[in-house]
């Protein structure tokens, strides 16, 4: 697309047909103007009340017999009468808002680039990689590691589920460690080594073993599922015979649609793969069959770009949504 | 075609009659001319790509809005999926691995729940595990919200009708760990109980215990994982829900290692359609997000379709008539050509 009518760089006399220079300016404001007008205009028809999260308290009783209160949260299109029965949270009102203000800050970067969206855009980074040290510290390193190391510290505090199996040696009343849970956490220390520059090297040997058991079972399992189970599913009748009824010994009657897709698989597996031969030259008839395996290959990608376009819409299609049904709560929606 | 009083075309030679450079004007010059001249007031030559981000706004919020629906019809594909489903036993065992995030959870989400759905309906014992760190929140919301909620008549039970293995790093070769012994890699469910306390995991050890996979994929560790490390050595059958953008790699696995897939929104809108043909009482249209998502997509796909055909009708008129600065065509220094209005005195 040209650039030229863009705002940032309108110092250009500008093209006839294109709006002026100044018109995104004021479509800008415009935009910002009526966009606030909407939710003030919004807010006042709801009695200020959008955006907004009810929940209702129940009380659960743990393992331990003690007394626990959860939060349920209602729909956005719950009853007067539920809703009198809750409260509205607060951090989850919170959140709504800022996943909208999120949404449209994002959205803001495709008028142009700008600070709304470079923030939302270091927010997602820093929030997933908290996100995902949490989560594999707490399903990883307890479960595995700690909870193997001191069973019964892990027991008593932060796993009160975990068996600890009867049969397990006691060193001075506690359960013994499996020591065998040290050697993964040994190796995961030693990555961290190429933080060091003297102890680099130490690095190697886990990543050494990674490369190793990877190429392993890749080796035996992927060979079986992509290539020879492939190979097997393209091994296909180009006849297919059906019976005339469904009456035992009918008579056989080509299933002309079935051929027709049997045929169609093998001459496009065979022409795709022709276009990777490269030890003969694609002249003649190699060189149409290759060109039959290029139009192939091309209708693979299409289809492959046209379902990522409709997963991008679909993308578009939730965060609207979101807007509607969750933060303005469009009573139509709901 | 004939010319417009204010177009390019309205020439000198064409009242010159005796012009010796007067050359009769063939109808492609005319639509070129035209053509071009339209093009250049449109500035279509120079349209700021944000009006289409305006359109697509428009052609995807306008159907939310008016929550326009269109129904679907299964195809082979998600019916090979659903019958399976329906011919199970009650009780089958399922191991349902949501590996997904919120970042895909538009297009999987209503497969994930279409699943539970349908599992629950038959009695199936469900056990639900991710290697997507993120899913964990989706799949609580979703257990809560089909389970326990819309299922309430049917007191499901955790640990002895639905349970949540959790999440577990590792990528393939956690899958390599679930296909071999299931319980090495977890020793507790997402609620921190052992295995050996929860009364559906009796006689669990691995893959080849369960009647049957689902996996809701989003990209890596998958659908496609899940089938190179796992089912082609448990030959456990499997059933996929997964992004448009995987469908593709997973076709050639039908049907001798997967049984059917439901690739996009578009699966899932017909895994919907087919669930409340079944079941008419998720026929309702807020329980069917999918069917929901499947308008704006129409709409979506037909501005695109108008925009790719008006953007190469324009790019065959600039090539015959290639545009100046000016807006007009490149036949305006002609001297029997009249400038169009606004253009150089």
């Amino acid at each position: 697309m040209n650039q030229s009518a863009d705002m940032a760089s309108s110092t250009d006399p500008g093209v006839a047909g294109t709006p002026p220079r100044d018109f995104w300016w004021k479509f800008q404001i415009s935009l910002m103007v009526v966009g606030l007008c909407f939710l003030v205009g919004w807010g006042v028809y709801k009695q200020g009340l959008y955006g907004t999260v009810y929940v209702q308290a129940q009380t659960i009783k743990a393992q331990n017999n003690t007394l626990l209160p959860i939060y349920t949260e209602l729909k956005p299109n719950a009853t007067d009468e539920e809703k009198a029965k809750g409260f509205i949270s607060w951090q989850r009102t919170l959140g709504v808002w800022l996943a909208a203000a999120i949404t449209l800050a994002v959205f803001s970067s495709l008028f142009r680039d700008n600070m709304f969206y470079k923030l939302a855009e270091s927010l997602m980074v820093g929030v997933s990689a908290g996100y995902w040290f949490v989560v594999a510290f707490w399903s990883s390193l307890v479960p595995l590691v700690f909870a193997k190391l001191l069973p019964d510290l892990a027991q008593a505090t932060v796993l009160p589920g975990l068996q600890i199996p009867p049969g397990s040696w006691q060193i001075f009343g506690y359960t013994a460690p499996d020591l065998s849970a040290l050697f993964p956490l040994l190796l995961g220390a030693m990555l961290l080594a190429r933080l060091i520059p003297s102890f680099s090297w130490l690095a190697r040997w886990p990543l050494a073993l990674i490369v190793g058991t990877m190429a392993g079972l890749r080796l035996v399992l992927i060979i079986e599922s992509d290539f020879v189970e492939q190979i097997r599913s393209t091994i296909l009748p180009l006849i297919v015979m059906v019976p005339n009824s469904a009456e035992a010994g009918a008579p056989l009657k080509i299933d002309w649609l079935l051929s027709l897709r049997n045929t169609s698989i093998i001459a496009c597996v065979i022409s795709s793969l022709s276009y990777f031969i490269f030890s003969i030259e694609h002249r003649g008839a190699f060189g149409r069959l290759s060109r039959v395996g290029v139009f192939v290959l091309m209708i693979t990608f299409g289809a492959s770009f046209a379902y990522t376009v409709m997963g991008r819409i679909t993308l578009l299609t939730m965060r609207l949504e979101f807007l509607f049904k969750d933060w303005l709560q469009f009573d139509w929606l709901l | 075609m004939s010319s417009t009083p204010s177009g390019p075309t309205t020439s000198k030679a064409d009242d010159d009659q005796s012009s010796p450079s007067r050359q009769p004007l063939h109808w492609g010059h005319l639509v070129a001319e035209n053509g071009g001249y339209l093009l250049a007031r449109l500035g279509a030559a120079n349209i700021d790509r944000r009006w289409i981000f305006l359109l697509m706004l428009l052609a995807v919020g306008i159907p939310v809005l008016t929550k326009a629906t269109f129904p679907e019809k299964p195809t082979a594909n998600v019916k090979a999926v659903f019958n399976h489903i329906e011919e199970l036993k009650p009780g089958s065992r399922v191991l349902v691995s949501m590996d997904y995030d919120p970042a895909s959870a538009a297009e999987l989400n209503p497969m994930a729940v279409s699943f539970l759905r349908h599992l629950a309906s038959r009695g199936h014992k469900i056990y639900l595990m991710t290697l997507w760190p993120a899913a964990s929140p989706l799949i609580n919301e979703n257990t809560n919200e089909v389970l326990n909620d819309e299922f309430a008549e049917k007191n499901l039970e955790y640990g002895k009708d639905w349970m949540f293995l959790g999440y577990q790093a590792g990528e393939v070769v956690a899958i390599k760990k679930v296909a071999d012994n299931l319980r090495a890699l977890f020793p507790t469910d997402a609620r921190g109980t052992s295995l050996e306390k929860i009364p559906m995991m009796e006689g669990i050890h691995s893959l080849k215990d369960f009647d049957l996979l689902l996996n809701v994929s989003a990209g890596y560790p998958g659908a496609k994982e899940w089938v190179q490390y796992a089912t082609t050595t448990t030959r456990t059958p499997m059933a996929v829900g997964c992004t448009g953008v995987q469908g593709p790699q997973l076709y050639p696995y039908i049907p001798d290692r997967v049984l059917g897939i439901l690739a996009a929104i578009k699966g899932a809108a017909e895994y919907e359609a087919a669930l409340s043909e079944k079941y008419p009482r998720f026929a309702e249209p807020r329980l069917n997000e999918g069917l929901q998502r499947m308008g704006p997509q129409l709409w979506a796909h037909l501005l695109m379709i108008c925009l790719i055909v008006a953007g190469n009708i324009l790019y065959v008129l600039s090539r015959c008539f290639p545009l100046n600065v000016y807006g007009v065509g490149a036949n305006s220094h002609r001297a029997d050509v009249t400038p169009a209005p606004g253009g150089p005195a």
